[in-house]
């Protein structure tokens, strides 16, 4: 008996129709009130109405024979009044249907957002953020892969149910004359949706499986439209095959999708017959009864329209079909959201003015989850506080992992990082990170105001004069506005930047939206940008972070701009614990010590002179690169 | 030459004709189920008509027609509704894929670069990416209005039948149908005013979810701001969006009342008239039926005539991105020589980015000789690019000539000349497919020939790239498509190699293709390219264009070009540039300076 229970409350417990329900019962209960209100009307309203009218129609004999005055004159026009008003009362459904949508989907679509933010900015990794399965479920849940989004699902199903309760009345209208005929249609109906229902839902969970050979498909004809693709498309001559690409994975995931609705339609055509014998035997058994005179006209009247009404007790329509595809992607809220709060595991100590001594990576290595083989391995490294140290190595060495590891952004797979000493795994994540301020070779661009994209580590801070003597801010939430933002840091961040002269030339200064998707933003060029991540890094280290990365800081910038910026280095790093990762050698012999990290390990350490004197691969490397200028011309080349 | 059919012959076209050239078979049959269940669901009214009038009369032959009818026409409908959503749903998807087809194709075919670089066209192809899915369900929902009209012009007939002024009544759906549209217009204003705010709120969230920025936000500490700001804007966004939902349903409302009160007065004029004896009973119950069902037909053709309203829009955007591509294509009849004899040759050429006012390229005058190794150099927005991008053909200079062997390029079709060369650039494609069909796109023909693709590779020097994968050529990259990751750098030698598989261009451009590469690779690529370079150019007169930053590579070249402000300023090799102690000897000490 228990486990019978069990069973049932698991499966209600999973069932995504509840899990809709309880999405809108924990976003706002007037919403629910209002949506059970909605369900009722839409149920009870039209069959009101029929039943209504149907008498009067049954009251038209009598009234021709006695008159309006007499009392089934009256009863007539009561019972007119009563089915045009719940008529007309019934016809409003469109316009709050539309209202309630609007304002379930407003509270869905941004409280599942949230969520899902919230969820997502949860772990203090990235990791998370590097699976495709997590990343598919994302897509999934954020409705990029169903046109009609888990956001309309609330209203699809409040729909649905208000139709379920007409249909249900219909039948017990029905069943007041025969009841066997009331029971007949309802228990067709019901044995009839279940079924159709599932190959819908079927369908559904085929769409969600084609995703693999779907996203292939999106991916080829995003090639064809999307502008950082046209040069090479050009080139190459590659739009036919890009897009006869793109048909095939679609072809091929949608085989199965349509394969399904093949077999939807024979069901369809089958239960159709279900559907003939309950008209045959319902009507039939009417219209003996009206030949008869057994029953009334009335009667007859009002149990006409309801065959056609009992319908929507299992109607199966193409509303379901969209509504099985929004309940598809409601689990996956859930999953995403429940996996990604399981992984947080939050460190106490707080990490403010650290590092004062140093930063030691011991035996540290590191394997992607997807990975065969550790990126980095075993590795020893010291940073020593208010130094710096470059990090150079071939391409895929590990060196933008390592940083990743320097910011607790992933967790090492062995060895430990102490900072100060103290293992980085005890200190409070975020309070590390925000000791560290990077510079990253892929860097963001905003879509936010140059101030903000600046002073970006402050865009949530309270303005300093608004602060209250607790620290609170009297106005509402906080500062979120970047009003909490240094304008004097600012400045003298971006001009050590090199940016301030373009962040002052933009058409609205330090106020211009960096991005030409928005209403008066500007398209900044990639040095432009590259100056931007710089002094967004600068500002950050002015405000308290006491740990400067660069990786690659000057891969966007031309020769004057670099030559400034190798110039200013020591300048720009004083005080604080830099490491630098480039290629570029007048960057890298600029820092106070260099390592050269190849397999996974810290194989050459020392300054640019006790390097070059070392003779190992970084003095090869330098006097490769710097033969290319000793003025020995064509002739170098070092084949 | 611009198309000349009528526009709205080709707008329906765009609507419609997709679908009916995707699928026509599955076309004509929806259309007929359509017509079909139209058909049917009208006579359903009328049987009731006859059942209960033949009850009250006691007609035994009346009853039983009105019998046959609803058991037929009911069982009927229901079937051919589900058969008519799964075609439809089936005729949506072809379309879809077609329309997808037909957007990325124009995209695609247009040869030159105007509608990705000028933010009002790339606007446009960005709102018809979105919503071509509008575009697919026009036939679905033209199918449904086909319904709605049918269904309409016979309910009428009916009710005049039964007593002429109830056609009144379906003429006052007008009033919720205006209504309506009235509220779809507060709705669209408050949509326009709410752009901005909405991108910027999908943007946050995309940044919370997305890698690179999560890393960011994390060690500038700010997923908590980021967050706050999600929410607060998300309020925001909510709060207006309600009011304009708020107006729209009060308009909607009115209009349902002015009809309800339409309803009410036919009904009870009706009624009365039966009272008196001048109408059956069976004609009260056939006429609820039949308004009922005019109703339904109004609510969903208001819906229908929305979205419809969208997808027009949105094959409005088609036919300018048509008309864009046909402005644009050229196909000159000139041809291409087999292999370079004397060069390519930019004669005063001026050009001036569309939409925008300064001058990329001020009077270029460049000779190119035929096997010959020419860097550009020069400061961000020198122009160096904008000359890629001309040599190549993606642009048309405004004024002046780019002439190959003298024959004049804009007399060639771009995807003739393209087919001549090859090249890489900094802002280079990490294509998400297999490794080997990545590289071996960069020459079609011989994409499925694994030497070749290993050859480039070898080229490219992304041998070891290919190694370390367990797979080799066959590994799928890109984790967007469940493939592997790789570096920065890793992506690049794959382009570079991918820009090397044409075995006899005659101009290969690298436009900065190892700016990501580390120093020892970067000068045994160039070196071992150079080689490369160097027998094309005396067997095939191939001219190698290099863009880059990098003194340490561009002293190689044969000639160098220096560029200022969309000038050139200096031509000339590495030594006599240098004794001429222009612009080029500056910035080259200027980086020479960091390896004393």
């Amino acid at each position: 008996m228990t486990s019978v229970s069990q069973t049932v409350a698991r499966r209600l417990a999973s069932s995504p129709r509840l899990r809709v329900a309880r999405l809108v019962t924990e976003t706002s209960r007037g919403l629910t009130a209002a949506m059970v209100l909605y369900v009722i009307a839409d149920g009870f309203l039209p069959i009101v109405a029929l039943v209504a009218l149907g008498r009067a129609v049954g009251k038209i004999p009598p009234a021709v024979l006695h008159g309006l005055g007499s009392p089934s004159g009256h009863s007539l026009l009561i019972a007119l009044v009563v089915g045009t008003v719940a008529y007309g009362l019934s016809l409003l459904r469109s316009p709050v249907e539309a209202l309630l949508e609007a304002y379930c989907s407003a509270a869905m679509s941004t409280g599942m957002q949230r969520r899902l933010a919230r969820a997502v900015c949860e772990p203090e990794g990235v990791e998370h953020l590097e699976d495709p399965a997590v990343l598919d479920k994302l897509a999934s849940a954020s409705g990029e892969l169903s046109s009609s989004g888990p956001a309309d699902a609330p209203m699809a199903l409040a729909s649905a149910l208000g139709d379920r309760l007409s249909g249900f009345l219909a039948c017990v209208t029905l069943a007041t004359f025969r009841w066997w005929v009331g029971l007949f249609f309802f228990a067709g109906w019901i044995a009839i949706r279940p079924p159709l229902r599932k190959m819908l839902a079927a369908r559904a969970t085929l769409v969600r499986q084609a995703t693999p050979d779907l996203r292939h498909s999106w991916y080829y004809l995003g090639c064809s439209y999307r502008p950082a693709f046209a040069k090479e498309i050009r080139m190459f001559g590659l739009a036919d095959w890009i897009l006869d690409r793109h048909r095939t994975a679609w072809l091929t995931g949608m085989a199965r999708p349509w394969a399904q609705l093949r077999k939807f339609q024979q069901r369809a055509v089958l239960y159709g017959l279900i559907v003939a014998a309950m008209y045959v035997t319902g009507a039939g058994a009417l219209a003996l009864a009206a030949y008869d005179h057994s029953i009334s006209l009335g009667t007859v009247a009002i149990m006409l329209p309801m065959f056609a009404s009992t319908a929507q007790a299992g109607g199966v329509s193409a509303a379901d079909v969209s509504l099985e595809q929004m309940l598809a992607s409601v689990p996956d809220l859930d999953e995403i959201i429940a996996r990604l709060s399981a992984s947080a595991v939050p460190g106490t100590v707080s990490a403010a003015a650290l590092p004062a001594a140093g930063i030691r990576f011991e035996s540290v290595s590191y394997q992607y989850p997807t990975g065969d083989r550790p990126v980095i391995e075993d590795l020893d490294l010291e940073l020593i506080a208010g130094q710096s140290l470059a990090l150079v190595g071939i391409n895929g060495a590990g060196k933008t992992t390592l940083l990743t590891l320097l910011a607790r952004l992933r967790e090492a797979t062995g060895g430990r990082i102490l900072i100060d000493g103290t293992d980085v795994r005890e200190l409070d994540a975020r309070s590390w990170q925000r000791q560290v301020a990077v510079v990253y070779q892929d860097f963001t661009r905003y879509p936010l105001t140059a101030r903000e994209n600046v002073g970006f580590r402050d865009i949530g801070a309270i303005p300093d004069e608004q602060q209250g003597p607790d620290g609170q801010s009297p106005g509402e939430r906080q500062g979120i506005d970047g009003q909490g933002i240094d304008q004097a840091v600012l400045e003298s961040a971006a001009e050590r930047a090199g940016a301030l002269d373009l962040i002052r030339g933009l058409p609205a200064g330090w106020d211009t939206v960096c991005s030409p998707g928005y209403l008066g933003g500007t398209d900044l060029s990639g040095g432009q940008w590259q100056r931007i991540a710089l002094a967004r890094a600068l500002y950050s280290a002015a405000r308290g972070a006491r740990v400067l990365v660069l990786d690659e800081p000057t891969a966007q910038l031309d020769v004057r701009a670099e030559a400034a910026f190798y110039d200013r280095f020591l300048d720009l790093t004083e005080g604080l614990t830099t490491m630098v990762i480039s290629h570029r050698f007048a960057t890298v012999r600029r820092a106070d010590r260099i390592a050269v990290l190849d397999g996974g390990r810290i194989t050459e350490l020392g300054s640019h002179q006790e390097l070059l004197a070392a003779g190992g691969s970084y003095a090869e490397m330098f006097t490769m690169q710097a033969a290319a200028f000793s003025g020995a011309g064509r002739t170098n080349g070092a084949a | 030459m611009v198309l000349r059919k009528p526009r709205a012959l080709r707008r329906a076209d765009a609507l419609f004709g997709t679908a009916w050239r995707a699928a026509p078979l599955l076309s004509a049959t929806c259309v007929l189920v359509a017509l079909a269940s139209s058909v049917l669901s009208l006579a359903y009214p009328v049987g009731f008509r006859a059942i209960v009038d033949g009850a009250a009369d006691h007609q035994r032959e009346r009853i039983i027609a009105g019998l046959v009818i609803v058991a037929v026409a009911f069982p009927g409908t229901w079937i051919l509704q589900l058969v008519g959503a799964a075609l439809n749903s089936k005729l949506t998807d072809m379309a879809n894929i077609r329309v997808g087809m037909k957007v990325g194709g124009l995209a695609s075919a247009a040869p030159y670069l105007e509608h990705f670089e000028r933010p009002d066209y790339l606007a446009e192809i960005d709102n018809l990416r979105e919503r071509r899915r509008t575009l697919a369900g026009a036939p679905a929902q033209t199918l449904g209005m086909l319904k709605s009209a049918i269904q309409f012009v016979g309910i009428a007939v009916l009710l005049a039948l039964v007593w002429w002024p109830l056609v009144i009544v379906p003429l006052l759906a007008a009033a919720p149908a205006w209504a309506d549209r009235m509220g779809a217009q507060v709705e669209k204003r408050s949509d326009d005013e709410l752009a901005d705010p909405r991108r910027l709120l999908n943007d946050l969230f995309s940044l919370a979810s997305t890698a690179a920025p999560a890393r960011e936000l994390r060690t500038f500490g700010v997923t908590g701001a980021l967050l706050d700001r999600h929410v607060k804007l998300g309020d925001t966004v909510n709060a207006r969006s309600l009011r304009s939902a708020r107006t729209a349903a009060i308009w909607e409302a009115f209009g349902w009342v002015v009809y309800a009160a339409g309803f009410g007065v036919a009904i009870v004029l009706l009624v009365l008239r039966a009272a008196h004896g001048a109408a059956s009973p069976g004609a009260v119950v056939e006429v609820v039926s039949l308004l009922r069902r005019a109703q339904r037909q109004v609510t969903g053709a208001s819906t229908t005539a929305g979205s419809f309203a969208t997808a027009s829009a949105t094959a409005n955007r088609l036919l300018w991105l048509e008309d864009y591509v046909a402005r644009t294509t050229a196909d000159g009849t000139g041809t291409v020589p087999e292999r370079l004899t004397s060069g390519i040759r930019f004669d005063g050429v001026s050009f001036t980015y569309p939409g925008q006012d300064a001058l990329a390229l001020h009077d270029v005058n460049l000779t190119l000789t035929a096997g010959s190794t020419v860097a550009i150099v020069g400061e961000n927005g020198a122009g160096k690019s904008t000359l890629i991008k001309l040599l190549t053909g993606m642009y048309r200079p405004d004024s002046g000539t780019i002439t190959v062997d003298g024959q004049d390029l804009a007399s060639v079709a771009p995807r003739r000349w393209r087919e001549a060369t090859t090249g890489a650039f900094q802002d280079y494609v990490r294509l998400n497919m297999s490794l080997g069909d990545g590289v071996g796109a960069g020459d079609l023909p011989r994409i499925e020939d694994r030497a070749a693709v290993l050859g480039a590779i070898g080229r490219g020097g992304a041998d070891q790239v290919v190694a370390e994968l367990p797979q080799g050529l066959d590994t799928v990259l890109g984790p967007y498509i469940g493939g592997r990751s790789l570096s920065g750098g890793q992506w690049q030698r794959l382009a570079l190699s991918r820009g090397l598989m044409r075995e006899r261009p005659l101009l290969v451009v690298l436009d900065e293709p190892t700016a990501s590469l580390d120093v020892p690779s970067e000068a045994a690529l160039f070196a071992r390219y150079r080689d490369a370079a160097r027998a094309l150019g005396e067997s095939n007169g191939t001219i190698t264009v290099l863009v880059s930053h990098r003194f340490s590579t561009v002293h190689m070249a044969d000639t160098i070009v220096v560029m200022d402000q969309g000038k050139i300023v200096e031509i000339g090799d590495h030594e006599t540039l240098m004794t001429a102690a222009g612009p080029y000897s500056e910035l080259f000490a200027l980086q020479a300076a960091g390896y004393k």
